[in-house]
C-alpha cells in the first residue's frame, strides 16, 4: 500500500490532557502521526509520515478520523510542508528517486538543480517550490500545490464548517451535489 | 542496553545527537506511546518524539525536518 506525508492543523492547541490522551491511544502507537506545538498559542500541527493508504485523501481521512478521538479536536486543514527529501519529492512528482538522485547529481539533465536548504550527514533537505521550478523549466507537468492535497484540504474545511454550523447533510444531499457517494 | 535517556531505536538516537548538536533541547519524557521532546531554543516550539515507531527511519526524518524549520530561529 502506498504511503503519504503530509501536514494537518488542528483546530486549537493541544492541552496536556490531550497529548495525555494522544500518547494512551494505540492509534498513535506506532508514530506515523507526530505533534507540533508552538509557544505563541498557535494551533497544533500533526506531522503525518509515513500513513499508509490508498489515496492521500484517504490517509488525511483516517488521521481526521482518529484525532477526533481526543474530544474537543479536529483536523481543519491539511498542507505539505515545503521541506522535503528527495524520496518525498519523487512521490509528489511522478518522478522515480533514481531520476531525482541522477538530476539532483547533475549526472542527468542541464545541472542547476536547486541546493539543499539544510543537510545532515545522510540526509539533506530540499524546498519543494523551489524543485517544482526546476522541474517545470524542465517541461515536467508538476504542481508546487498537488490537487490531492488541494481536495483533502478543501474537504477537511467543508467537514468543520457543517459541524460548526450544525448543517444536517443527508448521504443523498451529497449525492445531489455530484458527489459520488453510496446512497 | 540502551543508556538512560537515550531513544532505543539507533536510527532515532542518532537523530536527536544531531539535534542536540545544532542547539536543540531534547528532553526525554516518557509517558505511553510517547519518548520526549525535541524543543526549539529559539522559539519555543516542540515536537513529540514516539517511543515505539514502526518506521524509526522516518521518525529520525521527521525530527530533522523539525529541527531544518527551526534553524533561523
Amino acid at each position: 500500500m502506498a504511503v503519504w506525508s503530509f501536514t494537518l492543523v488542528l483546530n486549537r492547541a493541544m492541552t496536556d490532557a490531550d497529548h495525555d490522551t494522544f500518547d494512551h491511544l494505540d492509534e498513535f502507537a506506532d508514530g506515523d502521526v507526530s505533534t507540533e506545538d508552538f509557544a505563541d498559542g498557535r494551533p497544533t500541527e500533526l506531522i503525518c509520515d509515513p500513513v499508509e493508504a490508498p489515496t492521500l485523501v484517504e490517509a488525511v481521512a483516517d488521521v481526521a478520523r482518529r484525532i477526533r478521538l481526543i474530544p474537543g479536536l479536529r483536523a481543519v486543514a491539511a498542507r505539505h510542508d515545503d521541506m522535503v527529501t528527495l524520496g518525498e519529492a519523487a512521490q509528489r512528482s511522478g518522478r522515480t528517486r533514481t531520476s531525482l538522485d541522477l538530476l539532483a547529481s547533475g549526472k542527468r539533465g542541464p545541472g542547476g538543480f536547486p541546493a539543499p536548504e539544510w543537510t545532515t550527514p545522510g540526509t539533506s533537505f530540499y524546498s519543494w517550490a523551489k524543485i517544482t521550478a526546476f522541474l517545470v523549466s524542465l517541461g515536467d507537468e508538476v504542481e508546487e500545490t498537488s490537487l490531492e492535497i488541494v481536495l483533502a484540504d478543501s474537504l477537511l474545511r467543508v467537514a468543520h464548517e457543517v459541524e460548526n454550523r450544525k448543517v444536517h447533510v443527508t448521504v443523498e444531499v451529497l449525492a445531489d451535489l455530484g458527489l459520488p457517494v453510496a446512497v | 542496553m540502551v543508556s538512560p535517556g537515550r531513544h532505543q531505536k539507533s536510527a532515532v538516537a542518532a537523530a536527536l545527537d544531531k539535534a542536540k548538536g545544532a542547539g536543540f533541547e531534547v528532553r526525554p519524557d516518557k509517558n505511553g506511546h510517547r519518548w520526549g521532546w525535541v524543543i526549539c531554543c529559539g522559539c519555543h516550539g516542540s515536537f513529540k518524539v514516539a517511543g515505539t515507531p514502526r518506521d524509526p527511519d522516518t521518525e529520525a526524518k521527521k525530527i530533522l525536518q523539525f529541527v531544518s524549520r527551526h534553524s533561523n530561529c
